[in-house]
């Protein structure tokens, strides 16, 4: 799980290092009347068969297809035509929640921060965790997940044991191991002391586009200091007890991705955090489905009927899961008698469009919750010139989520057509 | 010398027009004031370039005048002459330029050490021996076109802070060792080493043998020793003996049923693992080391035995690596195949009404079952008893181990594990000395020596008195002197003087070039012979040659190897999109991927030691291989895992182009494209890179129900003008390498496995290359890739210096990189000491 500080500035201008503490007491007593906005971004690399998942008809009457047909109607949206405009098959879709190539990422103030870590950054230290990013199970190679970046340009590696995630989330340690997490903290804030003296004469040495590239060295310094203030208030506050038991052993893929869903689902309820992508890797387990062959090789489907319909079971299998996910929110009651999925945004999607063309265009979007009104299938201009981008959706659900921002990233704005009920 | 040429130029240049009247003539009606095609324009550039994006697009209008790829073919074209006189006045005009320009236009860029780099250089520096990797949790770097270490790229982040926090606290851990030397231990294990369930080998028998009988990709690939737990009890050198013995090399069934070939020895492989977070079932672990890997003897009981270093807690498992991929699932074959071997398995287990009972009749099939049911419904009712399901029988452990007692094929039988340490060269071991020194060393003297080593310069009298600040504070805090100590070191692993190469800004001083060097060849810091000649001001241009040949020789030049290749051929890629494991059992219970690997290594190891041409990447009319690399190019006479120098006298292979290596990166495990690999080529290759497609082009949708090859989806592409121009010179180079499937295995036809059978279209490998020439294959490919040698060879100089540099190449480089190629007529090893010897590498 990757612990997302506040951004430096952000949390320097907004709250003032030292108000860290009492901030998190006065949220929680804060927390009973009006419930917070969550996220989930679900993400897999390989995207679903066009066909079998854009319906039709556009509006409220469109008939779900194939790959619609498990989520329940009425609870979520799906859109067509919304792409990031960025080309690249495989290599680009890591874009997916952020619209911009890491390559590219130079030019932009905030390079290729992803809507989720932008979202982290405004929660910062009111949730014991900014920020929970996991894949089901350990990507390898190319198609990994690599979802959510940071505002440095940096990937954040998702945790992919689902063992790690539980206990980071519900597990408190023995007295004696937070002993031993202040002990630690303590002497890395003495070694980041050291640094900065060790800093000064390095820094003398170095010509002016040097010292530039070594800014970027003392602000992780100091977001790191930032980071320790944060964790050292949460480490006497107990973990959230919870009615979960994780199965021992290794567990099938088929097994593992809806625990990876509960886990999430208890993050959320018990407040550890309110912000969560799911990465599906393109290398899982298809023999747990009952397929011989791999992810990667169906998704080269060429239209021949045998392995389109083993790309169809891999996405059908996520598709219901996803469902699963959606009508457990549902059934769970917040505070204010709404449910956590009226106060959670959940969008599934893929970088990719098209497994079988490596097109990134027309990417498959669908958001369910969040107090939207639901129940169509909004189709956006598919011509050239009038297309508009992924990310005018991103920033709608940024703003829903308070974050204050007009256009995220690549946006021209915000998305029409989808409103609050 | 320089300036007669430089005149001697001006002279040629007055008769033919200036750079700035050839644009007006051939290039601004596109790149004007009006049109703006690719985005360039050019009408605003000076004569006199004044800024390093002037000297960018005269650079680019270089490199295109020089191609002959632009103007393009539908345009007024410049005439051969016109071409030679302005590309010549052109490279005058920019070196000119770059000397005037250089004291504004620093080139270099701060970087800090990449993920590899970092873990060689805190384990040269602790002189630590570990199997874990604290880098584990570490962000990937990010590449800049396949090369991991561009100083502007590589980004430093909290996350990545937080990372080199924990990480130099666990190599500090590793490299302390306790007071007293552990006592030796030795342990003998006797099978079973490990429980592995329900799929016992009938063959095992307790207190003698334990068999290994699949690759480790499956479930019971791995015998792992179930009672020890904890691992070993100190981290030091182990002796590990294995007795073992090679069953069945000549299994009685066809090579093409169990995919393992006979004339392979077969293999036995040791891996280290965590041992507390392994179970009796685990297979491939993400803390497993590969330790080693014994031929067997067939049929004879011998000892194998290897000494390593084990860190506290890691066991050994051991593994059948070219054993077959799954024996479960080809039971019901060999059993149908074969039933007068199994006679005790069907006997006992298999019920007529299964397919794999002799008798099987799929007439009376379901009155059989029928009976089983209700048999059991009876017996049911009678005691209360479970009902089985109908193919309980044939899978329950005993039928398992009865069906593998009589299954012929190859297994390896353990007869016995022994496990004996720890050794060490002496106490305390090295990296817990050159911590805390002799005892005779103050805390101030050990911090500056460490510091020294760790900065790679020397280091101020204030730094090291921070240090020891640091040291005194930790004592108040009540930490003893070691840990103590400790926290000033990991002060010093974090600092940024030891996570970036520091680099003066223009000329590199003496300890900045002895870095540049040893990061360049080594991956690694500076060695003693390095620094010293550092220290004493002695690394003038034919010292650091001197230096770069003997390191050259060293055996740390692999980390060269293998990471040039990766940033020159773009071979990181390998291994991160698989083929399947149904069309290519190979890959995996043959190990190709390393062995692809392997080879281009040697290669490029070769041709460093014996100075080889370079037309040896280009045509080589040798290479190297073990035997499935052989089986895989279908060369004769090399069995075994051990690779051999073999003469090629095949037109199908020979270079680069004709490596599994290249061949496989540029696949994506499951097809071929001749887009990418024709990129390929040109980027890295001929160093002639196209442009990326425009952006709202939609890439071709396969569509393998028709009779249609790529070719023909692609034929269509290129009428389309807007992708013509680029497309002309990618895909003809791409259509000669069709004849390399995804793998790199040679093929005539393409062949899919479809729902409706099998399909097999003729490829079709001749094309045209823009210039006009033809070609009807790969041979004569290459030879027209011959003929463009001088292309390669600034290509090849120029991926060299900026692996060098770890920066991307400037005009000055760029210039640099062009001079050495023009006049280079020797081999590889000198390419690279020319590379040492120029300008850009010292600055």
């Amino acid at each position: 799980m990757r612990i997302r500080p506040l951004h430096r500035r952000t949390f320097l201008r907004g709250l003032g290092v030292s108000l860290a503490v009492p901030l998190l007491e006065r949220d929680l007593a804060a927390k009973a009347d009006s419930p917070p906005m969550r996220m989930v971004c679900v993400a897999n690399p390989l995207g679903y068969v066009p066909d079998a998942f854009f319906p039709t008809e556009t509006g409220t009457e469109f008939t779900p297809t194939e790959l619609l047909k498990p989520l329940p109607r009425g609870k979520y949206t799906v859109f067509s035509n919304l792409d990031h405009g960025v080309t690249g098959g495989h290599s680009a879709v890591h874009a997916f929640l952020s619209g911009i190539r890491d390559n590219e990422s130079a030019q932009y103030p905030e390079r290729n921060i992803s809507m989720d870590q932008r979202a982290a950054e405004h929660v910062g230290p009111r949730t014991r965790f900014p920020s929970i990013v996991a894949a089901v199970g350990k990507p390898i190679g190319t198609i990994q997940c690599r979802s959510s970046w940071t505002r440095n340009g940096v990937s954040v590696p998702p945790v992919h044991d689902e063992r790690v995630l539980f206990e980071s989330l519900f597990i408190t340690g023995s007295a004696k191991e937070r002993d031993r997490q202040r002990e630690a903290m303590r002497r890395n804030a003495s070694v980041l002391d050291g640094i900065r003296e060790q800093a000064r004469d390095f820094k003398r040495t170095l010509g002016r586009n040097d010292q530039q590239k070594l800014d970027e060295y003392f602000d992780s310094v100091r977001a790191v200091e930032t980071q320790m203030q944060m964790s050292r208030g949460w480490i006497d506050h107990p973990k959230p007890k919870v009615d979960f038991r994780l199965p021992s052993g290794p567990q099938a893929f088929t097994q593992q991705m809806p625990m990876f869903y509960d886990l999430i689902a208890l993050a959320l309820q018990t407040d550890s955090t309110r912000v969560a992508t799911l990465s599906i890797p393109g290398t899982l387990p298809v023999g747990d489905l009952g397929l011989s062959g791999s992810y990667h090789a169906f998704s080269h489907h060429g239209q021949d009927s045998r392995l389109r319909g083993g790309l169809l079971t891999i996405e059908k299998f996520q598709m219901q899961q996803f469902a699963r996910f959606v009508n457990k929110l549902a059934a769970i009651e917040q505070p204010d008698g709404q449910s956590l999925l009226d106060h959670s945004m959940l969008l599934c999607g893929s970088g990719m469009g098209n497994g079988s063309s490596h097109s990134n265009r027309n990417l498959p979007i669908i958001l369910a919750g969040g107090g939207f009104r639901h129940g169509s299938h909004i189709a956006l201009p598919g011509n050239g010139n009038k297309r508009i981008p992924l990310n005018n959706l991103y920033t709608t659900m940024l703003q829903r989520f308070g974050v204050v921002v007009e256009k995220f990233n690549t946006a021209s704005g915000t998305i029409n057509g989808l409103e609050v009920a | 010398m320089r300036l007669a040429i430089a005149s001697l130029l001006l002279a040629v240049a007055a008769a033919a027009s200036s750079p700035r009247e050839f644009l007006q003539e051939y290039c601004l009606r596109c790149h004007g004031e009006k049109r703006q095609k690719g985005d360039r324009r050019f009408d605003g550039l000076s004569g006199r370039p004044k800024t390093a994006a002037d000297l960018e697009s005269w650079q680019e209008i270089l490199d295109q005048i020089n191609r002959g790829s632009m103007p393009p073919e539908d345009a007024k074209q410049p005439s051969a002459d016109e071409r030679v006189a302005v590309a010549k006045q052109l490279t005058s005009m920019l070196q000119d330029a770059v000397n005037r320009l250089a004291p504004t236009n620093s080139a270099t860029t701060l970087r800090r050490l990449n993920r590899y780099e970092y873990d060689r250089t805190v384990r040269d520096l602790l002189g630590v021996q570990l199997l874990a990797d604290p880098t584990g949790e570490f962000p990937p770097d990010e590449a800049e076109h396949n090369f991991l270490n561009i100083g502007s790229s590589l980004v430093l982040s909290d996350f990545l802070l937080a990372r080199y926090l924990k990480a130099s606290d666990q190599y500090l851990k590793h490299a302390v060792h306790p007071d007293e030397q552990p006592k030796r231990i030795k342990l003998t294990f006797k099978a079973p080493y490990c429980n592995i369930g329900n799929r016992q080998d009938g063959l095992d028998k307790r207190g003698h043998y334990q068999h290994l009988r699949k690759n480790p990709h499956d479930q019971g690939g791995f015998l792992g020793i179930s009672r020890f737990r904890n691992g070993v009890p100190h981290s030091g050198n182990y002796r590990i003996r294995i007795s073992a013995t090679a069953i069945s090399r000549n299994y009685p069934y066809p090579e093409k049923r169990m995919k393992v070939p006979k004339a392979d020895p077969l293999r036995l492989g040791i891996v280290a693992t965590k041992a507390g977070e392994m179970s009796d079932f685990t297979i491939l672990h993400n803390s497993d080391v590969h330790l080693a890997e014994f031929e067997l003897v067939d049929d004879e009981q011998r000892w194998y035995e290897l000494t390593t270093w084990l860190d506290k807690g890691y066991q050994p498992r051991l593994f059948y690596p070219n054993g077959p991929l799954s024996v479960k699932s080809e039971r019901s074959g060999l059993v149908r195949t074969y039933p007068e071997k199994f006679q005790g398995y069907i006997t006992n287990h298999v019920p007529k009404f299964n397919i794999m009972h002799p008798e099987y009749d799929p007439k009376t099939k379901d009155k059989l079952i029928a009976e089983f049911f209700a048999a059991q419904e009876k017996r049911s009712d009678r005691d209360g008893g479970h009902q089985y399901s109908i193919t309980h029988s044939i899978n329950v452990s005993s039928a398992w181990a009865r069906f593998y007692a009589e299954y012929e094929g190859p297994r390896i039988r353990v007869h016995e594990i022994q496990l004996e340490g720890p050794f060490y060269d002496h106490w305390p071991p090295t990296s817990h000395q050159r911590l805390f020194g002799t005892g005779e060393q103050t805390v101030r003297q050990l911090l500056n020596v460490f510091a020294e080593r760790a900065y790679r310069r020397p280091v101020s009298k204030s730094n090291v008195d921070s240090l020891v600040a640091v040291y005194d504070r930790e004592r108040k805090q009540g930490l003893s002197k070691q840990d103590a100590l400790r926290v000033a070191y990991q002060t010093i692993l974090c600092s940024p003087n030891f996570l970036y190469l520091h680099q003066s800004s223009g000329e590199l001083d003496q300890h900045d070039l002895a870095s540049r060097l040893s990061y360049f060849l080594w991956s690694a810091p500076p060695d003693e012979k390095l620094v010293a000649a550092a220290d004493r001001g002695e690394l003038t241009t034919d010292a650091l040659v001197h230096h770069a040949d003997r390191m050259l020789r060293d055996s740390k030049s692999n980390a060269f190897i293998e990471r040039f290749a990766e940033a020159w051929l773009g071979l990181g890629k390998l291994g991160t999109m698989l083929p399947s494991q149904n069309a290519h059992p190979e890959y995996f219970n043959q190990n190709l991927e390393e062995a692809m690997r392997q080879e281009t290594h040697l290669f490029i190891k070769d041709a460093i030691e014996h100075d080889r041409p370079l037309e040896d990447f280009l045509v080589g009319n040798h290479t190297f291989v073990n035997g499935p690399l052989a089986r895989l190019y279908g060369i004769d006479g090399v069995s075994g895992n051990t690779f051999q120098r073999v003469a090629l006298n095949t037109p199908k292979r020979g270079g680069l182009l004709g490596m599994a290596s290249v061949l496989t990166a540029t696949a994506n495990g499951i097809e071929t494209s001749p887009i990418v690999r024709g990129v390929w080529v040109l980027e890295n290759i001929l160093g002639t890179p196209p442009p990326a497609p425009p952006p709202d082009v939609d890439p071709i949708e396969p569509d393998i129900r028709g009779a249609k090859t790529i070719r023909e989806q692609l034929a269509k592409h290129r009428t389309v003008a807007t992708c013509r121009s680029c497309h002309a010179q990618i895909d003809p180079i791409g259509f000669a390498l069709e004849s390399y499937d995804e793998i790199g295995a040679f093929r005539s036809h393409y062949v899919r496995r479809t729902s409706r059978g099998k399909r097999a279209l003729p490829i079709d490998p001749s094309g045209e290359l823009p210039t006009g020439e033809k070609f009807r294959n790969i041979a004569d490919l290459r030879k027209l890739l011959l003929e463009r040698k001088d292309l390669f060879t600034k290509n090849l100089a120029s991926k060299l210096l900026t692996y060098a540099t770890g920066r991307m190449p400037s005009v000055a480089d760029r210039l640099e990189t062009d001079r050495i190629a023009k006049e280079h007529k020797e081999g590889f090893r000198s390419l690279i000491k020319k590379v040492v010897r120029s300008k850009s590498f010292g600055r």
